[in-house]
């Protein structure tokens, strides 16, 4: 069995024991990535002999006898709006093309702490606006299980690198659905951490009340190891939460006797494929023979969700980028006369059309006249949905609900319609409105044989209960399907 | 002419810069002088990423 197929938690296993090396792995899956990014498209920059420095060390480290930690020699692969000091960080934007980042995300650092192996960079929708990574200024990223089709977005290049055996594990980020929406459509886990569990500091902001960094990977106890290894209170990100963030790989209990699923009506409404609501529902019966109490829940805020997300997303969109305007890094257009046309031309030139719509989308927004309209309406908005699920949780432990509304779609299909485009979030924003964590874990196939997700939610920093309840389905239908795209 | 009638209204707008050690939202120096570009660091760039943390004592001199 090639090392770039096993999960992360069995290879950690295999280093502790010495039956393999940190080098060998690496370059199993730098082989892997040459034989199929060409045609896979994950990668944006690459970084080898990194790689290959990296592991070189840790196996020095651990033939020294020096106790490691988990990750210690794992390859990982990080999306690239997370910034890594030395290596190239473009969002996937001509804005940041040669954007090379002076200093660490904290989430890096963290994982440097602990000895990872940093493969490179992944492909993103420009600066994480998107549902399917066709948005990237630099190439399209296709579904390993599909070429012809998107692996979701934004964090697409992460979901097809694990799902092809590009990385054993990956980081996205997730501000609408982006690590949840694209784990469903590859087939693999994806985590969306409670709002604060996970510093933001060093993750190129997009949305500041909705955006956080996330694990994605093959099994649940490996984006359980790999949310360990990233989560905590960090002084540079006020909005982190200090709090006990326990081992969550170590603790994992897959049992769900009495455990009350909350199964939302508006989740499985008419936007939603047959084939997806079967599927789902499917896992929820599976759920039941494990001893679990399915509860009819209503979330009736759900329709709103989607206008609110948009609003609120674009508005601390419009602000976030703002400074991106040529001046002290990144992109600067020339020929220009004046400052004001130093900043037209640099922002014309240097971001994509979407990400242009959304800053257009956010400033009206926000502008004098229709702020009450509709900024502070979809705030009012967001109060009502965080209600509607802490009632709900009164009635239930965890929610159950499809990740997407459909499976990956046609590279072009959609990219001209943008609101079949924005559509594909409506079952994940909820989440990030209302800061709860979700973890979205594959549940069946469709009849083209495309991978199908469900998505569990919970309430905040309920992360071990969602492992557990994901880890109880995985052990069920005897894990996921790792034969690699 | 006659100012008898009028009354004087006199307004200051004060500036007070604060008299803090290190900036508003980053540990750099409040300190002029020194080496060009030697205190500033990826925040008070607005580098992509960077989040700012109020400085305590720009509270409590402002307040």
């Amino acid at each position: 069995m090639e090392l770039y197929r096993l999960t992360a938690t069995e290879l950690s296993s295999m280093l502790a024991d010495k039956k393999v090396s940190s080098a060998e792995i690496t370059r199993s899956v730098l082989d892997r990535i040459a034989a199929r990014d060409e045609e896979i498209g994950a990668y944006l920059t690459v970084d080898a002999d990194g790689a290959l420095k990296q592991a070189a060390a840790v196996d020095e480290k651990r033939m020294q006898g020096e106790s490691l930690s988990p990750l210690a020699g794992i390859p990982l692969g990080i999306k690239d709006n997370i910034c890594t000091r030395g290596l190239r960080t473009t969002c996937a934007s001509r804005m940041l093309e040669n954007f090379v980042p002076p200093y660490n995300a904290t989430v890096i650092e963290k994982l440097l702490a602990q000895d990872y192996v940093c493969l490179g960079t992944l492909n993103m929708d420009e600066f994480a606006m998107g549902s399917s990574t066709e948005n990237s200024y630099f190439k399209k990223t296709r579904n390993p299980h599909d070429l012809e089709r998107v692996p979701g977005g934004s964090s697409g290049g992460s979901a097809a690198a694990v799902a092809a055996g590009e990385a054993i594990a990956a980081l996205g980020s997730d501000t609408g659905g982006s690590i949840r929406q694209p784990a469903s459509y590859c087939g693999i886990v994806g985590l969306k951490p409670t709002y604060g569990s996970v510093s933001r500091y060093g993750l190129v902001a997009f949305a500041s009340s909705l955006d956080q960094i996330g694990p994605m990977g093959r099994s649940v106890s490996d984006v359980a190891m790999l949310y360990s290894a990233i989560c905590g209170k960090d002084p540079h990100d006020v909005t982190s939460v200090r709090r006990e963030y326990p081992a969550f790989d170590k603790a994992i209990n897959p049992d769900v006797k009495g455990l009350k699923i909350g199964i939302p009506a508006e989740y499985f409404g008419e936007g939603v494929s047959d084939e997806v609501k079967t599927a789902v529902m499917n896992a929820a019966r599976e759920y039941e023979k494990l001893g679990a109490q399915l509860v009819e829940i209503s979330l009736p805020s759900t329709g709103y969700a989607l206008a609110a997300y948009y609003i609120i997303a674009s508005a601390e969109a419009s602000s976030n980028l703002a400074r991106f305007d040529g001046v002290k890094y990144g992109y600067r257009a020339s020929g220009y006369k004046n400052l004001e046309e130093l900043y037209e031309k640099t922002r014309s030139e240097g971001f994509g059309a979407e990400v242009k719509r959304r800053i257009m989308l956010g400033t009206y927004v926000l502008s004098s006249g229709y702020y009450d309209a509709y900024y502070k309406k979809a705030k009012f908005t967001q109060m009502l949905i965080q209600e509607h699920f802490r009632k709900a949780f009164e009635s239930c432990d965890v929610i159950l609900t499809p990740t997407a509304p459909d499976t990956a779609f046609k590279i072009g299909e959609n990219i001209n319609d943008q609101i079949k485009m924005y559509m594909n979030d409506i079952l994940t924003v909820t989440v990030n409105i209302a800061g709860l964590p979700a973890i979205s874990i594959p549940c069946g196939t469709d009849s083209k044989k495309l991978p199908i997700g469900c998505q569990l939610i919970g309430a905040k920093f309920s992360e071990q209960t969602l492992f557990n309840t994901a880890a109880a389905y995985e052990a069920h239908v005897g894990g996921f399907d790792l034969a690699l795209a | 002419m006659d100012y008898k009638g009028y009354e004087v209204v006199i307004g200051l707008e004060v500036h007070a810069e604060l008299n803090t050690k290190s900036k508003i939202y980053c540990s750099c120096k409040n300190e002029f002088g020194l080496e060009v570009n030697s205190q500033c660091c990826p925040i008070c760039m607005g580098m992509p990423g960077t989040l700012p943390t109020l400085n305590e004592k720009v509270v409590e001199y402002a307040v």
